[in-house]
């Protein structure tokens, strides 16, 4: 035991002095913190983008849209480029851009092509947010519509007439002569939300300490490595490995712990603690035991590469291949880094 | 001896890249299949599902029938949800058990409710659990029915005035001739809009933009084969390299030439599969043209430069790979290559332009997809320029 601890400070000092821990910390820290920053487009996303613009047309639709009902959550914009930034982004379902000509365009009964519609590849629900807009629009413009018919109707135009008829417009749009009854129905079928969650921050974090464990054990490989395997002989040696992949996961372990325990995704200290101090109880020797199978850099290299590339894809770090293969996910428990991340 | 120097490293490096790239072609395709799969998992959860409706008219309901027929055949109905008719005790059985997920029940005399501008309504059966399917479903509905008390308003408001008036049309017309006009514009308003798509991908679609960046992953996962060409060589083996002259710098360039070659294989081999596939399935996709192999070349020795430098300033060649691994990852992800750098935040979007994966994407695009221009060219000569000019410092300094 004794023997043990002062291996592993020797070696933990000794790693702390060579500057690929600090590249590959930062290389992790940085991933990390890249990862919590995406967005990326959603199908529940019911944001709408407007941008009202100098027309009086625009301006009137942004008040109706701001006041409205709507399911859509219109955010109103000064910016055409904000806009057009955060429909490419996904930040937006689509995006509305009334044409500064509009008022003009409609008094000349021309309304072709008066409202830009903007939307991502990833937009869902862009043509119902386009009947919204019309809805809105249509209240607006059917005052347009009665005094271009006016003079047809009744032979002259008055302004008193068209008051009165205006107001009686304005009184039947506000009325409920006409609506909608929500019955809301209890149904015994299989929920329709969404699948379980996946942990992109903690899979990183565990794809990158096993890495750093994996490749800890590759000091047998290096040049001048070979000592590792003739000085030492059976159990003594597997512990000189444990005590080696120890010191060279514990800096990455605890800078990374501390940095997921900082950011909303965390699913708790207690929680992501016990489950870190499971995964290096056991990943440990279990990556120790796996590395002892390859007698050769290449194929020890190519192995470590492969085993983390199929790592992203069994474990939930980005998505759920159980989805699709059930299998998946009991298999995925027979490792540490699946008992980690699977909840 | 130069010459005899270069074959020789070259057969080394073909050696040690044949015997490692099955284990990362092995990992790689892996990973390829796993990226397909999670793509039509996405897709099927980025889309919109369609919803069962059902559709209740009264027995007197012929008009309704019409309308909703009509209504159904729309691309914004369409793409939301299908209806079925049936009676409102069936509606209300599947509703529970979960085969439909919303029903629309008309009262009897609907249509002359409306038209005689009485007071009606509609019920609609929703689940207790509303998806985003539901909520826009429910928001289309209110659309249609704020279209058509629009019309109505406006229909009743000119019949209002014209019974208390003299009118030119006939009493009996009006109605129908302002109907006319509302329904004309409600029938016409898709022509409202001007459409346009922001794509992420930039001008060449996802498929062109994925097929760059999955050839750029192929050269990325194939630089960390070359770790064994960097192990420490015996003291005797370098000096008698040093007599024969040798030097620093001529084992930089020919290593880089080297690993350019293989490089070179690879994105040749990715090249020629994905023209195969494109001809086999009649895409629109990847096509031959005479200028794309010394561009790849161009590209190659780009990487094959980086890959030098990353190396060289590890030193210890086996923690290399996991510092090349790890940095490979950053600048990938910051660089939109697994990501568009439209989904990165403001400012990491504006610094990733900038990385040079993207840049070398860039190229790649427009090199196998579009035109490349001078300026593209100049940019990874530029590149190269770094690269060697790093890798000149390091040898001096070794």
């Amino acid at each position: 035991m004794q023997k043990g601890l002062v291996w592993y400070f020797l070696l933990w000092k000794e790693n702390l002095k060579k500057k690929t821990t600090w590249i590959f910390l930062l290389a992790m820290l940085l991933l990390l913190y890249l990862i919590s920053e995406i967005h990326m487009p959603s199908a529940d996303n019911l944001v709408v983008g407007f941008m009202p613009g100098e027309s009086r047309y625009g301006k009137e639709m942004e008040s109706l849209l701001t006041g409205s009902d709507s399911r859509f959550k219109f955010r109103m914009y000064k910016d055409k480029k904000n806009l057009y930034r955060d429909v490419e982004s996904g930040k937006l379902e689509c995006g509305f851009l009334p044409d500064p000509g509009m008022d003009e365009k409609i008094k000349k009964e021309d309304l072709r092509y008066c409202v830009r519609y903007i939307a991502s590849p990833y937009t869902t629900k862009g043509e119902i947010a386009k009947e919204t807009v019309f809805a809105v629009f249509f209240r607006l413009y059917s005052n347009e519509i009665l005094i271009g018919n006016e003079g047809r109707i009744f032979g002259n135009h008055s302004e008193n007439r068209m008051k009165v008829i205006y107001d009686s417009n304005v009184s039947y749009t506000d009325s409920d002569f006409f609506k909608i009854d929500v019955i809301t129905v209890k149904d015994t079928g299989e929920s329709r939300q969404g699948t379980k969650k996946c942990y992109p921050l903690q899979g990183i974090f565990v794809l990158f300490l096993m890495a750093a464990m994996y490749f800890s054990n590759g000091l047998v490989y290096e040049a001048g490595g070979k000592w590792v395997r003739s000085c030492f002989t059976g159990t003594e040696g597997f512990l000189f490995s444990l005590v080696r992949t120890y010191a060279a996961v514990t800096l990455p372990a605890a800078v990374g712990l501390v940095l997921i325990l900082m950011l909303p995704e965390s699913r708790g200290a207690g929680e992501e603690t016990i489950r870190l101090v499971l995964f290096l109880l056991i990943g440990v020797p279990w990556t120790v035991f796996i590395t002892s199978f390859t007698h050769k850099p290449e194929s020890f290299a190519a192995f470590g590469l492969a085993l983390t590339a199929v790592s992203v894809l069994i474990y939930p770090v980005f998505f759920r291949l159980e989805v699709f293969l059930p299998a998946v996910r009991y298999l995925s428990y027979l490792t540490p880094t699946g008992i980690f991340l699977n909840g | 001896m130069l010459f005899k120097f270069w074959c020789l490293e070259q057969k080394r490096a073909f050696k040690v890249f044949s015997k490692t790239i099955k284990y990362f072609l092995s990992g790689i395709v892996l990973l390829m299949a796993g990226v397909l799969i999670c793509s039509h998992i996405f897709g099927k959860q980025m889309a919109l599902k369609q919803i069962d409706t059902a559709v209740v008219i009264p027995e007197d309901g012929e008009e309704l029938k019409l309308l909703t027929n009509f209504a159904s055949s729309m691309q914004s109905v369409k793409s939301i949800c299908h209806f079925s008719y049936m009676s409102e005790d069936e509606a209300l059985e599947r509703i529970k058990e979960g085969r439909i997920q919303a029903a629309l029940v008309f009262p009897e005399h609907f249509y002359r409710d409306v038209d005689m501008g009485r007071k009606t309504s509609v019920k609609l059966y929703l689940p207790e659990e509303m998806t985003t399917e539901l909520t826009a479903f429910s928001e289309l509905l209110e659309d249609g029915i704020s279209m058509l008390w629009t019309a109505e308003a406006g229909v009743f408001s000119v019949l209002k005035q014209a019974g208390v008036e003299k009118t030119v049309v006939p009493q009996g017309s009006i109605g129908n001739e302002m109907a006319e006009q509302y329904v004309k514009q409600m029938f016409c308003r898709s022509d409202l809009f001007e459409s346009e798509v922001c794509s992420p991908f930039g001008i060449y679609g996802q498929s062109a933009y994925y097929c760059s960046t999955g050839m750029l992953f192929f050269l990325l996962a194939a630089g960390l084969t070359f770790f064994p060409l960097y192990r420490k060589r015996e003291r005797a083996v370098v000096n008698k390299l040093t007599l024969y002259g040798i030097t620093g710098r001529t084992f930089m360039w020919v290593r880089i030439v080297v690993m350019t070659n293989i490089l070179m294989l690879t994105a040749c081999l990715y090249f020629g599969a994905g023209c195969i596939l494109t001809y086999a399935l009649d895409m629109d996709l990847l096509f031959w043209d005479k200028w794309i192999l010394p561009g790849l070349y161009l590209l190659c020795l780009v990487f094959a430069a980086f890959y030098h430098v990353i190396y060289a300033v590890t030193g210890d060649s086996f923690t290399g790979i996991l510092v090349l691994m790890a940095v490979e990852l950053i600048i990938a992800a910051g660089s939109g290559i697994f990501i568009p750098l439209s989904y990165l935040p403001e400012w990491m979007s504006q610094a990733g332009k900038w990385l040079p994966l993207h840049q070398w994407n860039m190229y790649n695009m427009n090199l196998l997809f579009g035109t490349c221009s001078l300026k593209n060219i100049m940019e990874m000569i530029g590149w190269l320029a770094v690269a060697a000019t790093i890798g000149t410092v390091i040898c001096k300094r070794d």
